[in-house]
């Protein structure tokens, strides 16, 4: 246990650098086209003081390595600055709210793909090339070929506009996050949900079952059935939590993805998360605003990246913390 | 030889449809295995050993194509229901595995895998019960502090430790039989005495019969009563193992003789293969499927099979060559050769 407290306590400690590396790269890139002075450049009204004004607020005389070691230096007190382009809102604020907004559609996604991805694996492998492993292998080669924008556009004319024309019936809000009846809020979540679940599930359980199918084929899977466990004892007890193993890993990374915002399911669904706001900020060049979401979105992968590792140690014996 | 034969395989034939083709792995195979007895299979790879070893666990993929029967105990194995079959798996019939790095669950404790086997056939075994049993199993196969060892993961014992926690898994229900499939092959030549030993005081202590196959026919000297030898999925010789030493009537056995280091040296032989290499299971060549590589092979072998005959009047001792009687002792070739 001990040991566990030591390699987390380490692997924060190897966060720090990451982090600066990461954050300083992504400053000096978006800083170096991302000119508040532009702006004004077109700008006839525009008198020397406004552009000495800009020129003090953002530090512009400076270079751009000492404004990244200003910016981190206020970032490090939880000071993320004002986005300029979103009606100078405080940055920090604005972008806990949005995440918000975007767990709320990560979240149910999330749980509801990881336990399709396994089912759906784990049944397919089970039953290979059976009818309904050609089905199940079918599905996810579909989803995994078509661009998100093509579900998400699908499901939208599908459910939201036709169904309405043929039965004169609204079961599901074409967009926005509504703020009503409890009924009007989960029938406007369904649609970006289900659009996040076909696409990543078709991924991950095409994952799963390369990894199960391994895993049935194993020697101690033929010891287990040579003992004379029940099929179904052999692929849950034996089979199931080697066949997860290398399915934690997709999890970390997809599950911090999916929290980080997806740009193109909400901007389909006008679903204000980070993802519109991330694509608003680099192309307004909003600085502070671009910084604080590819900050948090680094959090969110290395965080998730450590809880991959403890949970690899919880499933699989042979891993030590050292 | 009087008893009733516990197991009794007869004309068993296996084949898979392959991409490639019809393989067949085992070829009208027959043999009975008494009570307590220990028989050898031998035979080079892919001569049908394992696979007839699992088609009597009943462990062969679905796709197999199994003919004949495999009688145990008085029943048919092979139309048992899976329901019926898994009672006798691990309970009646155990098998021991050749590669025990990879036969055990890497995510269990040894004892976890141990007291499973027992609680699968006996519910009504406490889970304290099952695990002072796996002590005591741990302890017959002689792994030190096996209170502690039981608490180990796979990772943690050697492959020789492996292998004795997997005999000790074997015999956990006391079976009848014990099918141990080149049980040492994957072991340090170091360990492979000592597993064979350990397989031995396993079988005395539970009274069970065994099957060993294996590839290495200087193993089976003072383990088997009986060895039969295995080329192309067919049965090429069977007898007691002392005949099968020193009176084999066989030119394949003949040649797994030869290439036994410590047998060549003994007569000052020099260390022969048998040359060239097993037949393919989907073209197996016409006649005697050993013809390519066998010294004594003439006209008649390539345009017939030659029958599995019997030797002697009891029929103890069975080969399969046209030139059984002709051809010479292999002691005395030996010695002929060492004079």
């Amino acid at each position: 246990m001990i040991a566990v407290f030591a390699y987390v306590a380490r692997r924060i400690m190897t966060t720090i650098p990451l982090l600066l590396v990461g954050t300083f790269i992504v400053y000096a890139l978006t800083a170096s086209v991302a000119d508040p002075l532009a702006k004004l450049a077109t700008c006839n009204q525009c008198d020397q003081a406004a552009f000495d004004r800009l020129i003090d607020l953002y530090d512009l005389d400076k270079p751009i390595p000492l404004r990244y070691v200003y910016w981190m230096r206020d970032a490090a007190t939880g000071d993320m600055g004002q986005a300029p382009t979103e009606g100078s809102a405080e940055v920090f604020p604005l972008v806990m709210d949005r995440a918000i907004n975007t767990a709320r559609l990560a979240i149910p996604a999330f749980l509801i793909i990881a336990t399709l991805a396994v089912a759906l694996g784990v049944y397919s492998a089970v039953n290979q090339y059976s009818k309904s492993d050609y089905f199940v292998t079918g599905f996810s080669f579909v989803g995994i070929s078509m661009p998100t924008f093509v579900f998400a556009l699908l499901l939208q004319v599908i459910f939201a506009v036709w169904w309405q024309d043929w039965f004169d019936a609204k079961p599901f809000y074409v967009s926005q996050m509504h703020t009503g009846s409890i009924s009007e809020v989960v029938r406007s979540h369904i649609l970006p949900i289900t659009t996040l679940v076909l696409v990543i599930t078709a991924a991950e359980s095409r994952f799963e079952r390369a990894s199960m199918l391994e895993v049935i084929n194993s020697d101690y899977i033929r010891t287990a059935r040579a003992k004379g466990l029940p099929r179904r004892r052999v692929v849950l007890k034996h089979g199931l939590r080697n066949a997860m193993i290398p399915l934690v890993t997709i999890w970390a990374i997809d599950f911090a993805a999916l929290l980080g915002g997806s740009v193109v399911t909400e901007t389909i669904f006008s679903w204000p998360g980070l993802g519109p706001l991330l694509l608003r900020a680099i192309f307004n060049g909003d600085l502070n605003l671009t910084m604080g979401i590819i900050m948090f979105i680094s959090l969110l992968v290395i965080f998730f990246n450590l809880i991959a590792d403890l949970v690899y140690g919880m499933l699989d014996p042979r891993i030590r913390y050292e | 030889m009087t008893t009733e034969p516990l197991l009794s395989v007869r004309d068993l034939t296996v084949s898979f449809d392959t991409d490639d083709g019809l393989v067949q792995a085992v070829n009208g195979v027959s043999f009975d295995v008494h009570p307590g007895e220990t028989l050898a299979v031998v035979g080079e790879s892919g001569s049908g050993k394992s696979v007839t070893a699992m088609a009597t666990m009943r462990l062969l993929p679905r796709s197999a194509r199994i003919s004949g029967s495999i009688t145990f105990d008085g029943r048919d194995l092979l139309s048992l229901s899976d329901r019926e079959m898994r009672r006798i798996q691990g309970e009646d019939i155990a098998m021991i595995f050749q590669d025990p790095m990879t036969a055990l669950n890497p995510v269990f404790t040894v004892g976890n895998q141990l007291a499973e086997a027992i609680r699968i056939h006996h519910p009504d075994v406490s889970k304290k019960a099952a695990s002072e049993r796996s002590i005591e199993l741990l302890e017959i196969v002689g792994i030190p502090e096996p209170r502690i060892r039981v608490e180990n993961y796979p990772h943690e014992f050697s492959g020789g430790m492996r292998q004795r926690a997997m005999i000790a898994m074997a015999i956990a229900n006391q079976p009848k039989l014990l099918i141990a499939d080149e049980p040492t092959t994957a072991l340090d030549v170091t360990i492979q005495a000592q597993v064979i030993e350990v397989m031995r005081k396993a079988q005395e202590a539970t009274g069970a019969a065994m099957i060993l196959i294996t590839h290495d026919l200087g193993l089976v000297a003072g383990v088997a009563e009986r060895v039969q030898v295995m080329y192309g999925g067919r049965l090429f010789e069977t007898g007691d193992t002392g005949t099968i030493y020193y009176r084999s009537r066989n030119p394949y056995t003949q040649g797994l003789m030869r290439s036994i280091p410590t047998f060549a040296k003994r007569t000052d032989e020099r260390l022969s293969p048998i040359p060239g290499s097993p037949p393919s299971a989907i073209n197996l060549p016409a006649g005697c499927s050993f013809r390519p590589r066998c010294e004594f092979a003439e006209a008649i072998c390539r345009d017939e099979e030659p029958a599995l005959r019997p030797l002697d009047p009891a029929g103890a001792h069975q080969s399969r060559c046209h030139f059984a009687e002709e051809l010479p002792d292999f002691s005395q070739r030996t010695a002929e050769v060492a004079g």
